[in-house]
């Protein structure tokens, strides 16, 4: 079976190059085809012609150039160099044959004729359509060969740039970040906006360092404060919150695609459970609280195991969750290799590396061997057996102790199934002796192959027995002698033609009593039964052998198909001594070499998936256990070094079968100049550590710091975060990029100090107010003249509304909990989510909600929630209609309504404008206006009454029965929970925009 | 998302609220797109998609269908029982045939000729068997892995192990929807694979699929948060008026951020939204003798549920039709499994054909792969078949598609694709093509790649398209 590789990468050549690279391109499911061309053809074209005619050639001859299908097609000076289909037409081949008078035309030059059967092959080729999965242009022309390519901005060393001197009339710059700000302003006739009013910056500051709002009482405290450091005072207290590490915690766990669940279904022997991943999300939220310096969050990322840091402390084991918490793609280990690849040097690197898996980089100096270097280094790693255990364990506690419990519950569930099915095949076997040593017979006696192999599988079932299991009595047949106690005797009367039997039997059933040596009790039945047919020995067979089943105290054979699990059989008792000649039969049966033993293997022979599949499916239960229960021990999904670690071969078109050369594990070339030797220590992985983690790397600091201005400002420099390459998105300010990479460097890669950089600077502090000229001329905000309006994203949405109901439960990490959904998704919950019980309270922060690939509630998508399936760069920010029925309809905000309804602080006994401006100061931090208190009153005093149906409106002449009706007619209208007018007022208020954009 | 060197307008961003609806608004006009289609798009434009994903777009070209309902009979159904009759194989029997693999299982049921152009349909489809000669079958059908999962995916996503956008969420982003009180695309049933089925992945969320487990219950649970349980539909509409009212008083502001008015929108669409969704999947509210004709069953449903979606402007239904995997008793069990489609299909073509719908709407039919000629090895009781992925058969109807064919052909034993071999890629590059787009222009950049739905395959199945 062949994998057929998805090669998306190949995409934007095949759109660009059109009609004339499908032309000579091969059906892909041809892959008979293409395999005929990796074997046959293009070693010839690489060992013989390509010297002169490819890319790499010194000087290409005759303008020819066979490494590329285009090529071949294209041709040369003389002409096309193959006509697919037309052998005798195709000059690569008449060149090939030295058939054209002109010495020009017969190649390779200088040498002798290549071999026949070479040409043979070539001709064979070109006759099937010349097939030829090179795909592109030819890579003389390829982007990233060119110098250019390798000499684009973001490979280049970090520059420390100076920092520019614009004239400052409105004294705007606070620091160099509002140097290069306003010196690009300057340049493109922009002026920055006015400073944003302390109110607003507040509200803005704090949702996006926590992802949460502000209390009313911190913004009047920060309003009333008029000191010089009020604002930074804020910035410190704020990220010393742990609502902090939660917020951007989660920003970088859309970069490393975290998720709960491995993508696979549960099929009975993969769990889809990940029952440590959240040790990898609490760590990376406490990372981001306790400013861990970001090259070490790399390394520990990367190669956790590896650092003596996490000698001392095995809590850092956690976070190798980073490669670990990926898709699982079935168990395809090259696609698990290429998540881990793409998630490495994407998210730490800024490079598409995972598009060299099936050919160089299109567009980047990335060719494949590079990416073969990086795929040995992971698979040179393996998760270990068992998950290192990462926080110390209370073996005293009840908690453990319950734990406990549970899993020897699995252990004995397990062990009663595997009893309960081998008693039930012993039953089987013993039960129908006499027909299963019938059908092997029938086979066996058949002339022609049709009662033999498959055929004999489909008689025995059709007989109603198990085919495999069948096999196994033909196996022992075939091996018996006739001196066999057991079997001997049915090897002699099966010797005897069906026509003498009726005279032959009886006797020779007397006979072999006479002779003694077999098993008494079957000779004796034999003896007593006095055979005219086979049949009649086989219904001996089974009777004495159904006996043994019964002494022995065995179940009824009633099939395997939807056994009892729980129907618990001791198989011990199988070893129980009987009495009499019967122990001597059960000797012979369960002995050593015996027809039966129902061990392990022989299950699995003969019961097949049928019986490991619910097997594995008890076991992983465990996993289940692990996840959810309380006392189960932490730990971490953690990866090891093998112990011999080994250099991958290219595959040749992303094919494993594929070999291509070999590719020293090591870095990437292009980020290697000076220092491009392969990697000694282990797999590698944390050589590979360390030189992402360096300062002599020009992407790594540019890109986190790419990355931590889009999540303050809406937008990035480089637009393209996730890719740094060729075909980016050039930098807006690119000197300010350098600078600050240089600035974050040399200040101990902190991201807090980073932080609070920025977040001063006038560049932040400005208003969003729109400016008309301004929008004119740069509507997207590139030039950064105000900031930008930013809307709450999906988790701040949630915890926004948790809030202002007071319900918001700070617990922080922990195992997650699996957040409830309503209606359509609620049936469709996968299964994992369907086998936990919520264990922790649902009110959490969302960063801690259960995310199952498999099974994500609709609300996550609805709201842009990022793809737990590949990075995340940015998220997408749509507007559709289901995001507003969610505020309309849903529980979940009903009962935030209620909450804040119900707070304490909430002046119930207040007249109706008290209690407008605590809702307006609650959610908004502001005092409602006129406007709206007007409005408020409107909507709260002229609440008409619901008729629902003029019909069922009373009338005078309604007697008493017909009131009732319609009252009860009208009941059944009215929605089930129907809310009061102050819930609809509350309600309508968080569905104001002002609730979930920031200014 | 990604943004290019396009330099957005500034009316894109400076608009009155007027000026926005008659933009992006539905029903105002449909956003024309042609042309931004395999290559990033610009600023403001993916500013527009943004704020308003699912306003109706053109396509590359006319396309001769405007909708699709994909009817997924997931489980792989025997194709040499069904739309692929082997009458050669009859003088195998009994005999253990290599290239097969095992002893060859002929299929019980009769083939008749039907129709005007008397293509060969299986007596357990007597119904669909009437509208042959609108139905092009394709008997030359392949796919890569005879796994559930891995083919399932790679039916609706084109792909069986890495992360796709499924088939309608392409379709919807290339085309939007024609009615923004409807979600554009519509999964009816599910099964195996779940969300990943019907996802967005790297798309935008707005072109997932929304799920509707059951037509069979009330029609409020259909889609979630559809219906308030909380207010009346006029207490609701007072709270939206003064949800207007109130974000009006900000209207300075809006004015210059589409992205506040786009919101509001959502709130009027949301408002209608519960009712014409409530009213569509009442299939109450057809009259009987159409009910009848579809008959009184959960897929009877789902096919006059799809209809009613088509007709009020859905993009992409998949009806899921699921219970093919036939690996004992195969001819029971494709009796009651024909049966329970053969009906539905016959009536929703039926009643699109008299609507006038299914000039420009496709109807595909198909599971994720066939099953062996041979039986089932590893099957106990009465002989069923293995799954087979290097032949299968599918069909199309209407929608600019040739009926009255049987395409490309398989060996004598329907073992392998002899003639005309058409991959899944092929079947999507020819949907698309249907619709009105080149499958190898409509694309979506990605992290720096250009993401298509047949990855780097693919070619329109030309005989299939009249």
């Amino acid at each position: 079976m062949s994998f057929r590789l998805a090669s998306p990468c190949l995409l934007t050549a095949a759109a660009l190059l059109g009609g004339v690279f499908r032309a000579g391109a091969a059906l892909p499911s041809d892959l008979a085809q293409l395999d005929f061309f990796e074997k046959k053809i293009r070693p010839v074209l690489s060992e013989q012609c390509y010297e002169c005619h490819s890319a790499t050639a010194k000087k290409v001859k005759g303008g020819l150039l066979l490494d590329t299908a285009e090529g071949l097609l294209k041709g040369g000076d003389s002409g096309p160099a193959i006509i697919a289909g037309k052998p005798a037409k195709s000059l690569l081949l008449i060149s090939m044959k030295h058939t054209d008078p002109d010495p020009d035309l017969a190649m390779p030059p200088k040498k002798d004729i290549l071999a026949d059967a070479i040409l043979a092959d070539f001709e064979q080729w070109i006759k099937m359509g010349a097939p030829d999965p090179r795909d592109g242009k030819s890579t003389r022309t390829a982007a990233w060969s060119d110098k250019t390519a390798k000499e684009h901005w973001s490979f280049q060393p970090i520059k420390n740039s100076p920092v520019p001197t614009p004239a400052d009339a409105k004294k705007f710059i606070t620091n160099p970040i509002d140097a290069f700000v306003l010196a690009k302003l300057t340049e493109k006739k922009l002026a920055p906006a006015a400073p944003a009013d302390k109110a607003t910056l507040l509200r803005r500051v704090t949702y996006d360092l926590t992802g949460l709002p502000p209390t009313p009482a911190e913004v009047d405290a920060f309003v009333a404060d008029n000191s010089p450091g009020a604002y930074e005072q804020v910035i410190d207290r704020l990220l010393a919150s742990p609502a902090y590490g939660e917020r951007w915690g989660r920003h970088w766990l859309d970069v490393a695609r975290y998720a709960d669940t491995n993508g696979d279904r549960l099929n009975g022997k993969r769990q889809p459970l990940f029952a440590y991943a959240w040790t990898y999300r609490d760590y990376v939220i406490n990372a981001f609280n306790a400013d861990l310096p970001y090259d070490q969050f790399i390394r520990e990322q990367v190669a956790a195991d590896r650092l003596p840091e996490a000698q001392k402390d095995k809590s850092k084991l956690a976070a190798l969750g980073f490669l670990t918490v990926g898709k699982r793609f079935m168990g395809v280990e090259n696609d698990v290799i290429d998540d881990r690849i793409d998630v490495v040097t994407k998210g730490l690197l800024g490079l598409t590396a995972a598009c060299a898996r099936c050919h160089d980089h299109k567009f980047d100096p990335i060719p494949t061997k590079d990416y073969y270097s990086l795929h040995g280094i992971f698979s040179s790693s393996r998760e270990p057996e068992e998950e290192p255990i990462i926080a110390p364990v209370d073996k005293e506690s009840a908690d453990y102790k319950a734990y406990e419990a549970e899993m020897a519950k699995v252990d004995d569930e397990v062990e009663n199934y595997r009893r309960t099915n081998a008693a039930r095949l012993v039953s089987g076997m013993l039960d129908k002796a006499g027909e299963y040593l019938l059908a092997v017979q029938d086979s066996g006696n058949a002339k022609d192959t049709s009662k033999r192999g498959d055929n004999f599988r489909l008689m025995a079932r059709q007989r109603g027995l198990e085919a495999e299991v069948a096999f196994i009595w033909m196996d022992r047949v075939k091996a018996a002698q006739k001196t066999d106690p057991v079997l001997g005797p049915w090897l002699k009367f099966a010797e005897v033609p069906a026509e003498q039997f009726a005279d032959r039997g009886p006797a020779l059933a007397k006979e072999i009593e006479t002779a003694g040596g077999a098993q008494p009790t079957l000779v004796a039945a034999l003896a007593a039964k006095a055979p005219t047919t086979l049949k009649d020995v086989a219904a001996v067979y089974t009777e004495v052998f159904g006996d043994l089943r019964k002494q022995l105290d065995l179940p009824t054979y009633t099939g395997y198909r939807g056994a009892g699990r729980n129907n618990k059989f001791p198989l011990t008792k199988v070893e129980v001594k009987l009495d009499g000649p019967m122990e001597s039969l059960r000797q012979s049966v369960f002995g050593g070499e015996s027809p039966v033993m129902p061990d392990q293997k022989l299950m699995q022979r003969a019961l097949g998936v049928q019986f490991s599949n619910p097997e594995t499916a008890i076991q992983a239960k465990s996993v289940s256990i692990n996840f959810a229960h309380p006392g189960a021990p932490v730990r971490a999904m953690a990866l090891e070094d093998k112990p011999n670690p080994q250099n991958s071969y290219v595959f040749v078109r992303g094919e494993a079968s594929n070999r291509g050369p070999i590719a020293p594990r090591k870095f990437l070339t292009v980020l290697s100049s000076g220092n491009d030797e392969p990697f000694k220590d282990g797999s590698g992985r944390l050589e590979l550590a360390q030189r992402i983690a360096s300062r002599d790397n020009p992407l790594t600091a540019r890109v986190i710091v790419n990355r931590i201005w889009q999540w303050h400002f809406g937008q990035a420099i480089v637009r393209t975060v996730n890719d740094f390459g060729t075909r980016s998105e050039p930098p807006t300010h690119p000197e300010m990029i350098d600078w600050m990479a240089t600035w974050f460097m040399d200040n101990g890669w902190s991201i807090k100090k980073l932080h609070k950089l920025i977040l001063l600077s006038s560049t932040y502090r400005q208003s969003s107010a729109p400016n008309e000229r301004a929008l004119r001329e740069d509507p997207t905000n590139q030039w950064l003249w105000r900031m930008n309006v930013q809307r709450l994203d999906f988790e701040e949405i949630r915890d926004t509304l948790l809030t202002l109901g007071a319900k918001l439960d700070r617990d922080v990490n922990g195992r997650p909990f699996a957040m409830a959904s309503s209606t359509a998704s609620s049936r469709y919950k996968g299964m994992v989510a369907d086998a936990l019980q919520p264990k922790t309270s649902s009110d959490r922060r969302t960063v801690y909600a259960m995310i199952d690939r498999n099974a994500l509630p609709d609300m996550f998508g609805t709201f842009d929630f990022a793809n737990p399936d590949m990075t995340t760069g940015e998220r997408m920010l749509t507007t559709v209609p289901q995001q507003a029925l969610f505020m309309m309809n849903s529980p979940f905000v009903i009962e935030q309504v209620k909450n804040l309804l119900a707070r304490p602080d909430f002046p119930k006994d207040g007249i109706d404008e008290d209690k407008v401006r605590f809702l307006f100061r609650t959610a908004f931090q502001r005092q409602p206006t006129a406007q709206e208190l007007a409005l408020a009153r409107n909507f709260l005093s002229d609440d008409p009454p619901e008729i629902a149906d003029p019909s069922l409106a009373p009338q005078p002449g309604d007697d008493e029965q017909e009131q009732k009706r319609k009252a009860r007619a009208l009941k059944a209208r009215e929605p089930a929970q129907q809310l009061g007018v102050w819930e609809r007022y509350t309600q309508t208020v968080l569905e104001m925009n002002e609730l979930v954009f920031v200014n | 998302m990604d943004i290019t060197q396009h330099q957005p307008s500034p009316e894109d961003f400076c608009v009155t609220r007027r000026q926005f609806l008659n933009r992006f608004g539905m029903g105002f006009g449909a956003l024309s797109l042609a042309g931004l289609f395999g290559q990033s798009l610009g600023g403001s434009a993916q500013a527009a998609i943004n704020l308003s994903p699912l306003a109706p777009k053109q396509p590359m070209f006319p396309g001769k269908a405007k909708r699709v309902i994909h009817i997924f009979s997931q489980g792989g159904p025997s194709h040499i029982d069904t739309w692929d009759p082997k009458p050669g194989i009859e003088k195998y029997i009994g005999k253990d045939v290599k290239e097969i693999g095992g002893i060859p299982l002929p299929t019980q049921f009769k083939f008749t000729k039907r129709g005007k152009s008397g293509v060969e349909v299986s007596e357990i489809f007597p119904k669909i068997g009437d509208h042959i000669d609108d139905i092009a079958v394709i008997r030359s059908m392949n796919t890569d892995i005879p796994a559930h999962d891995f083919a399932t995916l790679m039916m609706n996503t084109g792909s069986g192990r890495l992360v796709k956008p499924s088939m309608g969420a392409w379709v919807l982003y290339g085309l939007g929807a024609e009615n923004q009180n409807l979600p554009g695309f519509v999964a009816l049933g599910g099964g195996l694979g779940g969300a990943s089925n019907w996802r967005s992945a790297f798309l935008p969320g707005a072109y997932q699929g929304t799920l509707v487990g059951s037509v069979s219950g009330p029609a409020d649970r259909i889609i979630e948060n559809i219906r308030s349980q909380y207010a009346t539909r006029n207490q609701q509409h007072r709270q939206l008026d003064l949800l207007k009212a109130m974000n009006d008083l900000r209207a300075e502001r809006q004015a210059h951020e589409a992205g506040l008015e786009a919101r509001i929108q959502s709130f009027e669409l949301a408002f209608n939204m519960q009712t014409q969704a409530m009213d569509t999947f009442d299939v109450s509210k057809e009259p009987q003798n159409i009910r009848d004709m579809y008959g009184d069953s959960e897929i009877g449903r789902r096919m006059l549920v799809a209809r009613r979606l088509m007709e009020n402007g859905v993009r992409f239904v998949q009806v899921w039709a699921g219970g093919w995997d036939h690996h004992t008793d195969v001819k029971g069990n494709l009796i009651k499994q024909a049966a329970s489609i053969d009906q539905p299909i016959g009536a929703l073509l039926t009643d699109l054909k008299q609507r006038g719908m299914l000039e420009d709407t496709l109807v595909v039919w198909g599971g994720e792969f066939g099953r062996t000629p041979r039986h089932d090895k590893g099957a106990r009781g009465e002989p069923g078949r293995d799954h087979h992925h290097r032949a299968f058969c599918a069909w199309m109807a209407g929608g600019g598609i040739k009926g009255g064919q049987a395409y490309g052909a398989t060996d004598e034993f329907g073992y392998d694709v002899v003639e005309n071999k058409v991959h899944v890629h092929d079947l999507h590059a020819t949907i698309l093509h249907q619709l009105g787009f080149d499958h190898e222009k409509l694309t979506y950049r990605y992290n720096g790649r250009d993401f298509r739905l047949t990855d780097v395959f693919g070619n329109v199945v030309d005989g299939l398209v009249s």
